[in-house]
């Protein structure tokens, strides 16, 4: 008997000659019975599982505490202490040169609303007078979320961003990933 | 055109709970399976997505971090859990952390092929996919993953030893 049948009974894999087998095995084979019975249960145990949140020593090592002694405290000390200097220094992040460009003739104005403009309108140039609008900013690396919003009133994904997701309002927001310049 | 939002629906689960019982890390699945999917936005088109690459993405992000947390030391724990922790482990089934634990006794592969089964999303094809072995390897390691978590579960039962160890191959 094809012991795997059991699992791929439990997986949906079987194919039709081996559905056969697997009835039969499970009719004339007392083991087999007993051991797909055993593997039900431990799925079934497998799936409610999704419902915990395990606390058992984890597979891969949780940041813990540290322990107090006083070399610890020591370098605890002098850590705050440059963090301190550090803090008066003025921080410069780095952001990425990222260029906004959308063809959009029929309209007086074009804005970009998005997390790095705290959503307000940040509005676009005209360039020519061929119908684009273009706008640079810096912007900070990572994953941005951004529409533009045309004549104040109608806002639209960009249409050169593949990625977008639904915002929570109706509409569709692009998806900018903006990664560190080498 | 589609958007990535039906794919985070349709995945987002599954995903996190196949990280979350290959980690045992609640915070470090929620946020590999977050990172899984910026990771599918920033590259992919939502019409290109499909299961097998969104948990490819995912495994290969938890290997990264298994490889990088290898290479990590950590400080011992100088206190005991915390109240909120007892309380918690108070209300744990003590038969589901039993599994945890079992699950943490299996070899590897056996693990990681188990658990991407039974993520619900994947066939035996597709699992065979990612983890760059035959349809045929998968049937197997999936069987022998099984009898090897019940072998565990059963000596756990029988004699209370740890089973945090990977199980004796006849």
């Amino acid at each position: 008997m094809g012991s795997t049948l059991i699992s791929q009974f439990i997986d949906d894999e079987l194919k039709l000659d081996e559905k056969e087998r697997f009835v039969k095995g499970v009719r004339q084979d007392g083991g087999f019975y007993d051991e797909t019975l055993e593997l039900l249960a431990q799925e079934s145990l497998l799936r409610q599982m999704e419902g915990v949140t395990p606390e058992v020593e984890p597979l891969l090592p949780r940041r813990r505490r540290v322990a107090w002694r006083p070399v610890v405290a020591l370098a605890a000390s002098l850590v705050i202490l440059l963090l301190s200097v550090l803090a008066l220094v003025p921080e410069n992040p780095p952001s990425v040169t990222h260029r906004f460009l959308i063809h959009a003739p029929e309209v007086d104005t074009v804005a970009v609303m998005g997390d790095f403009t705290s959503w307000s309108p940040l509005a676009l140039t005209r360039v020519g007078v061929a119908g684009y609008w273009e706008l640079t900013l810096h912007l900070s690396p990572g994953v941005h979320r951004y529409a533009f919003l045309m004549n104040g009133d109608l806002l639209a994904p960009d249409p050169t961003v593949v990625a977008r997701e639904g915002d929570d309002f109706g509409g569709m927001n692009s998806i900018l990933r903006i990664k560190e310049e080498a | 055109m589609k958007t990535f939002t039906p794919l985070y629906e349709r995945y987002r689960t599954g995903l996190y709970h196949y990280l979350l019982k290959s980690s045992g890390n609640r915070e470090l699945a929620a946020d590999l399976a977050q990172e899984t999917f910026v990771r599918c936005m920033g590259a992919y088109a939502a019409a290109d997505v499909t299961p097998t690459l969104l948990y490819r993405i995912a495994r290969n992000l938890f290997l990264d971090v298994v490889k990088k947390e290898a290479r990590v030391r950590w400080e011992e724990e100088a206190e005991g859990v915390t109240r909120a922790e007892q309380e918690s482990r108070l209300l744990m089934d003590e038969k589901i952390r039993g599994v945890f634990k079992a699950l943490a006794g299996l070899v590897p592969e056996e693990r990681e092929t188990l658990l991407l089964v039974i993520s619900g999303d994947l066939s035996y094809r597709e699992v065979a996919a990612i983890t760059e072995t035959s349809e045929a390897n998968v049937k197997v390691r999936v069987h022998r993953a099984r009898r090897h978590l019940r072998e565990i579960l059963e000596k756990e039962a029988d004699d209370g030893v740890d089973v945090n160890q990977p199980v004796h191959r006849r």
